[in-house]
């Protein structure tokens, strides 16, 4: 066996084929190659360390680049010539899922063959030294282009343990940079336990897993501390504000971190950035489906040996193990917010501030979240955000007003009128998180511009027939349902309201529709606006409270101040709001409102000069 | 036409237009929906259909509210409540430049569904049409195929051609797969092989339909395990079938997963129970409030059977009474007679098989009320309390026993019933009116509940009426309403409990503390040995400076203390928690000087709200959520913190006022002369840096001081001023105060301070010295 040139094809598969399909489609980032080959390096580390512990070195990866070229070295195991021939020559065989089938040891990650492979996608050639602990005189050379044909030769004697050298093709020679490599190795080999070196560096780029051990008499400070530098690995677009532990529970293995993001969010933004180790490596930069839809601001970093890794290695499978880990970690979040709002009132209330929005939609799909925020969030009104209880305090019968629409008709009008603040429940969240809080706490929701709404604050009630026919001529309203009612304050004589169904109706009653819609969809529509009664589209709500209604009722008739008083009202309701009625429409009640004013000034005119 | 092709393109112009914003939240919406998380649709609908408002884009309108539709109608099977929207949107969709949009199809469909769940069989000819209609307007290319294809297929099955759905949808996925589609949503194809048994076609479909997100995982899981059982793999199926807890929220599935379960009880393995009728009456009833008499019908028939199955015929009388209540509301009730008839049938003839009346061993209403009190078997109850009720129909007891009875098995309309007949026969007796008010209240049925106590104010018991009204407006938090109710109770009825309860906790809520302590010293004379109230009543007296009475209760409740007069003890330390009008509930280090209050100790510079040496009274009921037993941090003395209490009103002001002093270290001797003079001026000076603290002039690091000193309301905040811009005159790099600067009204010095600070900070020359 001396200097004799082994030509092999595989035997399981056809390399260029599963080559080219790792090129394209799994290892779509050439990083996935450090990746798995720091793991074989891993492995091999930890093999040495079962299977030879009182050989056993330091343990250590260095990983260094240069001159288009990228090495990985260990000093673990290493490989005897006949293990080259079976591993390195044969893809697909992978001695360490055997050894990890008979140990169970959770630390053996590789799929040697397949992780080995990935490495002739970026290099043009591949040469692997090894010198074994079973044979620690001999040393071994390995080279090969392809994969596919490769030659064996005896090296000089060196230390126990293997080095991978990749040339790489000229489109990969990027990765070939020690920065890049820090970067990298500090994202995707956090967690291994054998420390990774980058060239002469003094420090690995692995850190302690802070959830993994905890140094005897730590500080709850110091323990704060060690958990945020390690969520500041993974979080590169903010800073951690907090951390919060998940620990394993029977049912579910997952164990790591999360963390509550610096930058501000809105609604529905989504900043979940979460990475996920499955035996030491990261398999998952972008799970964020583990975390829950209204977690837009928070980030986790977890390890767990039940979930399962797609075959690219990159991603994590869908299933019930899956499942488990998110209803988990939603837990271990609502648990540790709690737990936040009780021991760190300060870092709680920057919590609250800045995701007040996203805290908002995130009440509503729990119940001990809901109780937790639901004192602290603010919501957005009128008079700028104010918390829930503000908005019932404010109002003698404890109701809080939401308006639906940013176009809204009376809504704002009568809301100043009122002295109430009116939350703008077309903001994310606003509406169902005050219907809750009005359910658990107290007070009253009020939809304007809803039927239910304008129910609630217009209270019906009845005038003589006498009277009603007297406003509806004196009003000169002519399209519009007069609706006697009671409601505050009594300086608002009139309020013009749209009535949505009518309108409805009329639209869906129109030649224009019925050109449109085809016949049986038509019908469907129709079948509910016969049901609708009500032909004006416009309600005008007259306050029998009001001091000025009161008078303009009583008043004996004929009398024609009450009649231009009257107009002048009908007029000043055309006015108020803003959806409630056409431009032409308005522009009648400005020049009906100048002609009472002009015929004001022209009595008093006339009284001056004694007429 | 692909409406997710277009829909990312859309989103793509927007995020190119600067509004990604809104892209993410139109998405948010669709993703919620995937999720079946219908909490989030209405968090995010209202905002996504603004934004396509002020967009000024009809089409994205459209896609925002039919997707808001999509969750109503098929996520929570929403009728009637909703088929204003979905005519509106149909009517909206079809204007002129709103009808090209590739959704506007949808929303005929999702008119169409709307009617399915009000009343399937009652509008199957209509909806027929209009599928009909639709796909003779599109191909197999088109995505609506499939779901218009299912909704055709589901009016043939409410018209009683189930053979003839099967076979169109057999030739709807044949042309799907043919037009090299996908077959992704595939729940009426299997729903209606289920229905005629076709298992093994069933879970063929099943085995290669893979959901998207957690709607269609149920949904699968819903259509494997009722395949499992009827294929005989009970074991199986057991396992498939999703928890209730999964599937509640979503009333969609309400009516599969029933089948499911109706299943798994026949083979035996879940049991048929009174927890189980609740739940399907719970189903019923919330499809019901929302007008989906149709499910509501299918769910009550289920709800029937299973009951008479289970021998619980006084349960099967009443939900087949709720059956014909949902009948009556049906389109065509007649059409629903025979199924009505059969059930009926059934359930005679359960009857005559059954025992004999279960109030016959009773010798009186007391004997039969403490028996069914005894039962575990709400079901039982039931049966023993109407047999009862029936017998001794004036027995307060046993009416008040069966409305309860009633109320825990979800027939509240029939509690409601029971209350209000005994009422009719026993005005005079207040125990059922308080109950049918309680019951409206929780209903919110708040002018029902009006229209009950009103009446009563002029009749022979107005005290009752009253309390009603009291409780109303108390319960809606209308606290001066309620004082003026509870007031007319007293005096008609001096020794009510309740009503002083509810008084004193009014009077709080409205600052009356002179009234509360009243209302808690009447109660204390006929109940002394109440804690609670001792507390309360410590609040009160110490607002009211009635300092006998604090010690008394602080002596009832186990704390003596010595002395007369107002009291000021050393006590620990512990946080107030304040309700700040403009939001935010900022906490304070405090010291508690008293059974109920505290000095706080913690001054913090404005804006935030000023409390320095306030003394306040405080809620002795701590805000600090229980620790659970399993907090490693628990063990650890430095995680100890005091209790947070909240704060109830100020006794008396601090009326400090604080600010920052920042700046260089002035140096030792500086600092203690200001501080001296400071004193002098009567204010409080606090260092807050510590020995790292560093700022930046003439391109050196110094040591620098950041202070807070806080200023008592006699001193003007001017001499203040004055003061440290003496002191600071000499120095090279003078201290800052911008904040006092402009509080005393010199706004030069305050933009200087704050331009100085900055430089400071950054390192930067100083212009001027430069």
């Amino acid at each position: 066996m001396t200097s004799a040139i082994i030509e092999l094809q595989s035997t399981q598969v056809s390399l260029s084929g599963l080559l080219a399909v790792l090129g394209e489609h799994l290892y779509s980032t050439p990083n996935v190659v450090v990746r798995e080959l720091v793991q074989n390096a891993h492995d091999s580390c930890m093999r040495r360390r079962l299977e030879a512990p009182e050989t056993a070195g330091a343990g250590r990866i260095t990983v260094r680049a240069g001159a288009g070229a990228l090495t990985i070295e260990d000093d673990g195991a290493g490989l005897t010539h006949d293990e080259i021939l079976a591993y390195l020559a044969t893809v697909g065989s992978s001695y360490t899922r055997q050894l990890r089938e008979q140990t169970g040891d959770a630390m053996l990650i590789g799929s040697f063959g397949l992780g080995f492979l990935a490495a002739f996608v970026v290099a043009d050639r591949v040469t692997v030294h090894s010198t074994s602990y079973r044979s620690p005189d001999e040393a071994w050379i390995y080279q090969s282009h392809d994969g596919q044909r490769f030659s064996l030769r005896p090296g000089e004697p060196r230390a126990i343990g293997t080095s991978v050298r990749l040339e790489l093709k000229e489109r990969f020679a990027a990765i070939a940079s020690e920065g890049a490599l820090r970067t990298l190795l500090a994202h995707y080999c956090a967690l291994l336990s054998v420390p990774i070196f980058v060239g002469a560096d003094p420090a690995p780029q692995n850190t302690e897993v802070p959830w993994r051990s905890a140094p005897a008499g730590e500080s709850a400070l110091a323990r704060r501390s060690r958990r945020l530098a390690f969520a500041a690995r993974f979080e590169h677009q903010f800073e951690p504000l907090c951390t919060i532990d998940v620990e394993p529970t029977p049912g579910c293995d997952v164990r790591g971190l999360l963390w509550i993001q610096s930058g501000g969010s809105y609604g529905t933004s989504d900043h979940r950035n979460v990475s996920v180790f499955v035996r030491g490596m990261l398999v998952d930069h972008d799970a964020r489906k583990l975390l829950p839809a209204w977690a837009g601001f928070v980030g986790g970093v977890f390890e767990s040996e039940a979930l399962v890794p797609t075959v690219s290695r990159e991603t994590l499978q869908t299933n019930d193990a899956f499942q488990a880990a998110a209803a988990r970690i939603e837990d271990a979040l609502v648990d540790g917010m709690s737990a936040l709002a009780r021991d760190q009132p300060d870092a709680w209330q920057r919590v609250v501030t800045r995701h007040n929005e996203a805290l908002l939609g995130a009440a509503l799909g729990h119940d001990q979240l809901f109780d937790l925020l639901a004192d602290h969030l603010r919501v957005p009104t009128t008079e700028g955000d104010l918390p829930a209880r503000a908005l019932r305090e404010r109002d003698a019968e404890a109701r809080i007003y939401v308006g639906m629409d940013a176009q809204g008709d009376f809504e704002e009008m009568l809301c100043r009128a009122l002295g109430v603040p009116l939350a703008l429940g077309y903001r994310f969240a606003v509406l169902p998180f005050l219907a809750r809080w009005c359910q658990q706490r107290g007070g009253t929701l009020v939809r304007l511009g809803t039927g239910d709404g304008d129910r609630q604050v217009f209270q019906r009630a009845t005038l003589s027939d006498a009277d009603r026919s007297w406003l509806a001529g004196a009003l000169a309203l002519p399209d519009v349902e007069l609706c006697p009612a009671r409601f505050s304050p009594p300086e608002l004589p009139v309020v013009l309201v749209a009535n949505r169904d009518a309108e409805l109706k009329a639209r869906v009653e129109s030649d224009e529709t019925r050109k449109r819609l085809s016949g049986a969809a038509l019908g469907l529509a129709r079948l509910y606006t016969a049901r609708i009664t009500e032909a004006a589209r416009l309600r005008l709500f007259i306050n029998l409270d009001s001091p000025v209604i009161q008078r303009l009722i009583a008043a004996p008739r004929p009398h024609r101040g009450a009649d231009q008083a009257a107009r002048m009202l009908g007029a000043l309701a055309r006015l108020q709001g803003r959806g409630a009625g056409t431009a032409d429409s308005y522009r009648a009640a400005l020049a009906a409102t100048m002609d009472i004013v002009g015929a004001l000034v022209e009595r008093d005119d006339g009284l001056n000069r004694g007429e | 036409m692909d409406i997710w092709r277009w829909f990312s393109q859309e989103c793509e112009r927007l995020d190119d237009a600067g509004h990604g914003a809104a892209a993410a939240t139109l998405h948010s919406l669709v993703n919620a929906l995937g999720e079946s998380d219908h909490d989030r649709v209405d968090a995010v609908f209202p905002e996504a259909l603004q934004i396509a408002r002020a967009l000024g884009n009809p089409w994205l309108e459209i896609f925002a509210r039919h997707w808001n539709l999509q969750s109503r109608v098929f996520g929570r099977l929403h009728g009637t409540s909703v088929l204003g929207e979905a005519v509106a949107l149909v009517e909206f969709a079809h204007r002129d430049g709103h009808h090209d949009c590739p959704q506007a199809v949808c929303t005929v469909q999702d008119l169409a569904a709307c009617y399915r769940n009000v009343d399937g069989p009652g509008y199957a000819e209509e909806r027929l049409e209009v599928t009909r209609e639709t796909l003779a307007r599109i191909d197999p290319s088109w995505p609506c195929y499939r779901c218009v294809g299912a909704q055709h297929a589901e009016a043939l099955e409410d018209l009683g051609r189930r053979d003839e759905a099967a076979r169109f949808l057999a030739d709807n996925r044949a042309r799907t797969v043919e037009a090299g589609r996908t077959l992704a949503d595939r729940a009426t194809d299997t729903e209606i092989l289920i229905r005629l048994g076709r298992a093994d076609e069933a879970m063929a479909l099943i085995d290669g339909w893979d959901p998207s997100g957690k709607a269609d995982r149920d949904l699968v899981a819903i259509q494997r395990a009722r395949t499992l059982a009827l294929l005989g793999r009970i074991d199986d199926a057991v396992a498939a079938l999703p928890a209730l807890g999964e599937i509640e929220a979503t009333p969609g599935h309400y009516e599969r997963w029933v089948d499911g379960v109706a299943r798994l009880i026949a083979a035996g393995r879940m049991p048929n129970d009174a927890a189980w009728g609740a739940t399907v009456r719970r189903f019923v009833a919330r499809t019901r409030h929302e007008g989906t008499q149709f499910p509501a019908f299918t769910l009550a028939v289920r709800g029937v059977e299973l009951a008479i199955d289970r021998g619980a015929t006084s349960a099967a009388a009443r939900d087949l009474e709720v059956l014909r209540r949902i009948q009556r509301e049906r389109r065509f009730p007649e059409r629903a007679q025979p199924e009505i008839d059969r059930l009926a049938a059934r359930l005679a003839a359960r009857i005559a098989d059954g025992p004999a009346d279960p109030a016959a061993p009773f010798a009186d209403d007391a004997a039969l009320a403490a028996d069914a009190a005894a039962s575990r078997d709400p079901e039982h109850r039931l049966a023993v309390l109407e047999s009862g009720h029936a017998r001794w129909p004036d027995s307060e007891r046993v009416a008040l026993a069966l409305a309860q009875t009633l109320l825990g098995l979800g027939f509240d309309e029939d509690a409601e019933a029971v209350l209000r007949a005994y009422r009719a026969r026993h005005p005079h007796e207040f125990a059922p009116v308080s109950m049918l008010g309680e019951l409206l209240l929780r209903a919110r049925r708040d002018a029902d509940l009006e229209a009950l106590a009103t009446p009563m104010l002029d009749g022979p018991s107005p005290s009752d009426g009253h309390f009603l009204l009291g409780r109303l407006a108390f319960v809606r938090r209308r606290f001066a309403r309620a004082v003026e109710h509870f007031a007319e109770v007293l005096e008609r009825n001096p020794d009510a409990i309740m009503t002083r309860v509810m008084w004193a906790s009014a009077a709080r809520q409205l600052g009356d503390f002179p009234t509360m302590l009243a209302r808690l010293d009447e109660l204390l004379e006929r109940m002394p040995e109440e804690q609670p109230l001792h507390w309360d009543r410590m609040v009160a007296a110490t607002l009211t400076g009635d300092w006998d009475k604090v010690r008394a209760s602080a002596a009832a409740v186990g704390m003596e203390l010595d002395g007369t007069g107002p009291i000021d003890m050393p006590g620990p330390l512990c946080r107030i928690r304040f309700q700040d009008s403009r939001g935010g509930n900022p906490d304070r280090w405090a010291v508690r000087n008293g059974p109920v209050t505290a000095r706080i100790v913690e001054p913090v510079p404005e804006p935030a709200p000023q409390h320095y040496d306030d003394v306040v009274v405080f809620d002795a009921a701590p805000l600090d959520l229980p620790r659970d037993d399993g907090d490693s941090d628990a063990d650890d003395p430095a995680n100890e913190r005091p209790p947070t209490f909240a704060a109830v009103a100020v006794l008396r002001p601090g009326g400090y006022r604080t600010f920052v002093v920042d700046g260089p270290h002035p140096g030792e001797t500086a600092w203690h002369e200001l501080g001296e003079r400071l004193a002098g001026l009567g204010c409080r000076t606090r260092v807050q840096s510590g020995e790292q603290y560093r700022l930046f002039a003439d391109e050196a690091e110094l040591p620098a001081i950041y202070a807070l000193v806080s200023i008592p309301s006699a001193t003007a905040l001017a001499d203040v001023h004055a003061a440290l811009a003496d002191e600071a005159e000499d120095h090279p790099f003078p201290l800052t105060w911008a904040d006092l600067a402009a509080a005393a009204g010199d706004d030069a010095a305050a933009i200087e301070h704050r331009a100085r600070l900055r430089r400071y900070e950054a390192g930067e020359e100083d212009p001027e010295s430069a």
